[in-house]
């Protein structure tokens, strides 16, 4: 649904933006522009966070318990809504970057050398 | 529903500062102030579906989901007026029953008293190993644990004054106590006297209960010391209903047994039936009962037990804290002195029981009843939910394209679960409604004739209350997910493609899921319709066996009442009462319509007795008669129709003289138990344990039944009465209550201040002691048909389905040339082999289930074998009825008709 022009970024995998969500905000309160700017700075303009879809995750993330958000300006003398980490946040992030590696450690192992050719 | 709600223009406000954030980021990359906020849009993507995103996970959505639904529901209800109108009505039978039940079981055993703080009233009990020693001892109907009757474990809530005021002392852990007792009198405020019940109450009762007077003040301690001036407090019911709600009677003097008492005061309205359903409507101070009764127990002897004894725990004391400390004091000073109540071996204890709800002898003496009741209409209910569901099951497969289409318009399987949920809530939803209605009005007529069958009048509130109201809508919303669910989920299953290819009317093709769940339905409605009848089938064989039983006389055309010389005045001992009573007996006998009339010391037949003690003189005390006994006036075995076996009955002469042996007229069970088979008559017996010779046996009459019609025959002695406070027999040529007035007259010419009370024919009197059974086997066989009515209608639903759905098929098979019994027997063949399945599943289930009513039984076993086969007969008739008419209509089909029906 995008109408960015074609930079031939990559595409987030299903589940993943919650989880660098959750990692944006380690360094402290951030809105919701900030945090989608901070993702593309973070991966080097490889991954393009659809702004449509990071709302909802904010919400959804919001709901579960694991940011809080408050109204606050921002750095420009904008008002902004600042999403924060909360302890749950905290844990869960912890839990769900161990799951990530394990899961890419072993996608590499089967991918092996060849991928690397590439 | 537990997301926080968040408004959207909050949302707003967000999207738009991400939109501001962003075009200055595109500012500063040089874009004009325009293409910045162009392409800061652009980047957000689709605007809009993010804002529908948020919409989708709020809150607003999940009601108007629940509004669509409801709105839905009710087009869909109104659309189907036949089937919504008898589910409704079937619901609310259902429902309607058990809230009755259930008000009826709130207002005798679970509403707590109206008073501050009713969880911290607790009643006394005690209990032993041994009888105690007592001069006076009384025990209480509305003991928590019942009043034990066997010697083996006496058990009671009576105490004596002294201990009351011992256990009062203990204020370390109750912050009040107060005694009471039970009464009834002639009270006569200003016009005319009439027998009420009362309480003797302690001075800090009511200050202990926390209540007030609406109208002057209650009673307290002042009061309740010998020699203060008398004083009577009323109850608000008494005040309006007979007395006009007039505040004048205030300090007027009233009469209790003809003693003046001035009144005080007036409870409030809502000050409490003790004991739930028995109305008191007088109170008096303890210490005016010596006024009233010169034979009252008196307040020294520690060895009377006379007065319940009702605690206020003190707010941080736990029942087994005061348990404690309160029999530490109770062994020690009822095991010691020379008045010791108790052995120190007997083990005496005090136990505590909650009183928020009041005493108790309404919830022993009905709880049995209510039970069974509560559990047939659970039953029904159960019924009545598989008759609904069977309903909706076979509206859903009518439905399947109306959801096939939903479902491939989008609407994902859990909303159409949640639409049929909410269908079926909203069916449930109005039964509840309806039933309430129902139950109020059956409560009411339930109440009326409980009282109109108890001897003492019984004044039980069954007012729809939030316990009955919350209770009715949590059965109303478990019963809309027990019949909805199962249908919803298999309504929302469904292959949509097939579906909607079916042509217009026909109905979808129905998956053998649905079908088994129909048929498990129909076998459930046939097993529960047994049960109920089952139980109805011996309680009314129950009712006719005790109709029928033999009370050793005849009980037809006699009329039984009391006379109450006390209100006039007069002196009356013995001798007068003598006299008066053959006065009376004189005049009855002769009115017109009067064959003859006698009279007794009390009622037979009424569930009470005397009884005494008998032996032979000079036998060890061990071969000692316990008898049943009832002193009796000159012809009332002659009135009563009681056949004399050998000897004589009393003569005038008997009730003349007092020369000892007085004479004694015994029934068979008597003589056979203490004579054998030896001639009784001119025999001398001794009463209670003494030596001298009380009695000679003048006459042996026929076995009669005397406490009760359900009892035993026991052995009876019969003795000339010669006292005051008889109840008269009279036998009548014709109905015995048509000479009511007459009877009236003849006491009043006697003395116009007696009192005739108490008034019924034998055969009511009777029908009054076995009422229990009555109300229990009337409400089961009006339940049982409500049953078979639904299970019959569910058979019928059953077939008429399959012969609708298989009307193409019958119609082949008859154009192949099958016979039409053929027909019948394949369309009404499900439903027999169902039936049979309920019933053979109902008979075991009510084979292991009604020992249960054991105790409600009489002259009849729980497992009745004639009982239990014309049950199972009577639902095979109905039931293969209910398979036959639909079936018949399958006989009838046209196969012309029949193969262009598509």
């Amino acid at each position: 649904m995008s109408t960015q022009e074609a930079k031939n970024h990559l595409e987030l995998l299903q589940g993943t933006l919650d989880l660098l969500i959750l990692r944006t905000l380690i360094f402290g309160p951030q809105h919701g522009q900030g945090i989608a700017r901070a993702i593309q700075q973070t991966s080097e303009e490889e991954l393009l966070v659809e702004h449509g879809a990071l709302y909802p995750a904010l919400q959804r993330l919001e709901a579960r318990g694991w940011i809080s958000a408050k109204w606050g300006t921002s750095l420009n003398n904008r008002k902004a809504r600042f999403y924060s980490l909360t302890s749950a946040g905290r844990k869960q992030l912890v839990r769900e970057t161990t799951k990530w590696k394990r899961l890419t450690a072993a996608i590499g192992r089967i991918l092996g050398p060849e991928a690397k050719g590439s | 529903m537990f997301r926080r709600r968040r408004k959207e223009s909050d949302f707003s406000a967000e999207i738009e500062s991400h939109i501001e954030h962003e075009s200055e980021g595109f500012r500063e990359q040089g874009l004009s102030e325009e293409q910045a906020r162009a392409a800061a849009r652009r980047s957000f993507g689709n605007l809009l579906h993010a804002q529908e995103n948020f919409y989708e996970a709020g809150v607003w959505l999940w009601w108007d989901h629940l509004w669509q639904d409801v709105r839905l529901g009710l087009r869909l209800l109104r659309r189907a007026p036949g089937f919504t109108a008898i589910a409704v009505l079937t619901l609310a039978l259902g429902i309607g029953a058990n809230a009755a039940i259930f008000s009826l079981i709130n207002a005798v055993a679970l509403r707590s008293l109206p008073v501050p703080n009713p969880q911290q009233l607790v009643l006394l009990q005690w209990a032993s190993h041994n009888e105690p020693n007592v001069n006076y001892f009384e025990r209480f109907r509305g003991c928590p644990s019942g009043s034990g009757r066997s010697s083996s474990s006496p058990t009671a809530c009576s105490f004596s004054y002294p201990m009351f005021e011992q256990i009062r002392a203990m204020r370390d852990v109750f912050s009040g106590v107060l005694s009471f007792r039970r009464t009834n009198a002639i009270v006569r405020v200003g016009g005319n006297p009439g027998k009420l019940w009362g309480m003797y109450v302690s001075g800090d009762f009511f200050s202990t209960l926390g209540a007030r007077a609406v109208v002057g003040r209650t009673l307290d301690g002042n009061d309740d010391v010998s020699g203060a001036e008398p004083v009577i407090v009323i109850s608000y019911r008494y005040w309006q209903n007979e007395l006009g709600a007039d505040s004048t009677v205030l300090g007027k003097t009233t009469t209790v047994n003809l003693k003046p008492f001035r009144i005080v005061g007036i409870t409030g309205r809502d000050f409490p039936d003790f004991d739930p359903g028995v109305p008191v409507d007088f109170w008096l101070p303890l210490a005016a009962e010596s006024i009233v009764n010169p034979h009252a127990p008196s307040r020294t002897d520690a060895n009377s037990l006379w007065l319940y004894v009702l605690a206020r725990l003190k707010p941080d004391v736990t029942n087994s804290r005061a348990e404690a400390e309160l029999n530490a004091m109770f062994v020690s000073s009822t095991t010691s002195g020379p008045t010791a109540l108790f052995k120190g071996d007997d083990a005496p204890r005090v136990t505590l029981y909650r009183a928020a709800e009041g005493l108790a002898s309404l919830r022993t003496a009905y709880a049995k009843p209510l039970y069974v009741l509560m559990t047939a209409v659970g039953l029904i209910l159960l019924l009545a939910c598989a008759n609904v569901a069977g309903l909706m099951i076979a509206r859903s497969s009518a439905r399947q394209k109306e959801m096939a289409v939903r479902n491939a318009l989008g609407a994902p399987r859990l909303r159409i679960i949640r639409q049929l949920l909410t269908e079926s809530l909203l069916l449930s939803a109005a039964g509840g409604a309806l039933g309430i209605f129902f139950a109020e009005v059956a409560a009411k007529s339930l109440v009326a004739f409980l009282s109109a069958n108890s001897n003492v009048p019984l004044q039980i509130d069954v007012g729809i209350d939030w316990r009955v109201l919350g209770f009715t809508l949590a059965v109303s919303t478990i019963v809309g997910i027990l019949f909805g669910f199962a249908p919803a989920l298999r309504g929302s299953r469904i292959d949509v493609a097939p579906t909607l290819k079916l042509s217009g009317g026909q109905p979808g093709p129905i998956g053998r899921q649905s079908s088994r769940l129909s048929n498990i339905l129909v076998v459930a409605q046939v097993a529960i319709s047994i049960l109920v009848l089952v139980g109805a089938g011996l309680l009314g064989r129950t009712v006719l066996n005790l109709q029928k039983a033999d009370a050793g006389f005849r009980t037809e055309n006699i009329l039984v009442f009391s006379v109450d010389m006390t209100a006039s005045g007069l002196a009356i001992d013995d001798r007068r009462g003598n006299r008066l009573n053959q006065e009376l007996q004189n005049r009855f006998a002769a009115l017109p319509g009067v064959s003859s009339a006698s009279y007794s010391l009390g009622p037979m037949l009424i569930g009470g007795s005397f009884g005494s003690e008998y032996n032979l003189q000079g036998a060890p005390p061990s071969s000692a008669l316990s008898a049943d006994l009832l002193p009796v006036g000159p012809g009332f075995f002659e009135t009563m129709e009681i056949p004399l076996v050998a000897g004589r009955t009393f003569t005038r002469a008997d009730f003349e003289s007092s020369a000892k042996p007085q004479p004694i007229v015994i029934n068979r069970a008597f003589a056979r138990a203490l004579f054998g088979n030896g001639n009784p008559l001119g025999r001398v017996l001794t009463e209670d344990q003494s030596q001298t010779s009380d009695w000679q046996v003048i006459g042996m009459v026929g076995d009669t039944k005397y406490e009760n019609i359900r009892k035993e025959i026991a052995p009876t002695a019969f003795t000339p009465y010669k006292y005051r406070l008889s109840t008269f027999e009279l036998r009548t040529q014709g109905d015995p209550k048509a000479l009511i007035s007459l009877v009236r007259q003849a006491v009043g010419q006697v003395n116009p201040n007696f009192l005739m009370l108490e008034i019924s024919s034998q055969s009511e009197a009777i029908d009054k002691t076995i009422y229990q059974e009555r109300l229990v086997a009337a409400l089961l066989v009006l339940f049982s048909l409500l049953g078979l009515a639904l299970a019959s209608i569910g058979l019928y639903g059953l077939v008429a389905y399959g012969v609708a759905r298989r009307t193409h098929e019958i119609g082949v098979r008859m154009a192949l040339g099958a016979q039409r019994h053929e027909i019948l027997w394949l369309t009404a063949k499900l439903g027999f082999v169902l039936t049979g399945v309920g019933i053979v599943m109902g008979l075991a289930i009510a084979a292991g289930v009604t020992r249960y009513l054991q105790s409600l039984l009489y002259g009849v076993r729980p497992t009745d074998p004639w009982t239990f086969a014309s049950i199972a007969i009577l639902l095979g008739c109905v039931a293969a009825f209910g398979c036959y008419v639909p079936a018949r209509r399958a006989m009838r089909v046209d196969p012309v008709v029949a193969l262009r029906y598509e």
